[in-house]
């Protein structure tokens, strides 16, 4: 058993966006309030639920859960190997300046 | 592997789209699944963390590019990467000796990893089918670190290309987040029991399956360049 702080770290961040899930769902503003009537109507139903606050939560923690795991680890090696937490950092430099171009392309 | 054509094909939603759901539910997979194979020590970290670096800007460079490339190509693309991922399942991994680790060849470990990225963010594929072989053939890992090592890395792999198409709008928040709860916990299961169904009916048919899509993949990229 390897222990590291990014097993709790991930396992807290699965189990919260699990939690919001149920409790966007159960709000009645998530997918699976919706019934889709047939196969077909499936995309139209699903579209329905873009905008909705809890799912945007959901796909925003799922979505950085791993980079930030990545320096978590990076941080714990720091002493041993110093240029692995650089090239995290530089990681998610990268990741950050593509999304600000993202948005600044629109 | 099978999000995008289950969403493109079966609901309708847009090519784009499907592939940045599929981004997002990679992801889950990977947060879902990695904490058991950091666990059981089955992540090489100062490899993955380099990797990672080339992977997630061959990513996010596709992420970025994704607008301006036509579907077409994608889908053929898609469908070439399904075949071989076929080929890759009915052959048996080859057993590394955990002793006798080779040096890299540190130019084409990173080009590899920085080809697997691009391919993740324009296919929305998790790179599993790319990674797991090069860590294993290449940087010399046993079969099921390399595994182990690989679904760590996909997961900032997918969200670095899936955060660019959320911010562009892409993601359709909904189905994303349905998605990704379905992915992380089947991954979440599979982490844990999969070592126990090795079955190799089970390869077999999942092979012929991913077959039947590959070839309505080209069915639909030819019915797009007749159009």
């Amino acid at each position: 058993m390897i222990e590291t702080r990014a097993v709790p770290f991930l396992r807290t961040i699965a189990g919260l966006a699990l939690a919001i899930f149920v409790i966007g769902s159960f709000w009645g503003r998530g997918v699976l309030s919706r019934s889709p009537s047939d196969v077909a109507d499936l995309g139209a139903n699903l579209r329905d639920g873009a905008g909705d606050g809890f799912m945007g939560l959901v796909v925003i923690a799922v979505l950085l859960a791993l980079p930030m795991a990545m320096l978590v680890v990076a941080w714990e090696g720091r002493k041993s190997t110093p240029r692995h937490l650089w090239l995290a950092l530089a990681t998610s430099g990268t990741l950050a300046v593509s999304v600000l171009i993202a948005v600044l392309a629109g | 592997m099978l999000i995008v054509p289950a969403l493109s094909l079966l609901t309708g939603i847009a090519f784009r789209e499907a592939v940045a759901v599929s981004l997002v539910a990679v992801a889950a997979m990977s947060v879902s699944a990695s904490p058991v194979f950091l666990r059981q020590g089955l992540v090489d970290i100062p490899i993955a963390i380099e990797f990672q670096f080339f992977s997630v800007f061959g990513a996010a460079a596709a992420g970025l590019m994704a607008p301006v490339i036509p579907e077409t190509p994608l889908y053929f693309l898609f469908a070439v990467v399904l075949l071989y991922s076929c080929v890759r399942m009915l052959k048996p991994p080859v057993a590394a000796d955990a002793n006798k680790r080779p040096e890299a060849p540190r130019r084409l470990g990173n080009a590899a990893a920085l080809g697997s990225g691009a391919l993740s963010g324009l296919l929305g594929v998790g790179g599993g089918v790319l990674n797991t072989p090069v860590l294993h053939l290449i940087f010399g890992l046993p079969f099921r670190v390399a595994a182990g090592t690989s679904i760590f890395i996909l997961g900032a792999t997918a969200a670095s290309a899936a955060l660019i198409y959320l911010f562009r709008g892409d993601v359709i928040l909904g189905a994303a987040a349905l998605t990704a709860v379905g992915a992380g916990i089947g991954a979440g299961l599979m982490a844990a029991v999969g070592h126990r169904t090795e079955k190799r009916w089970l390869r077999t048919a999942f092979a012929v399956f991913l077959t039947v899509v590959a070839l309505v993949m080209v069915r639909n990229g030819f019915g797009q360049l007749l159009q």
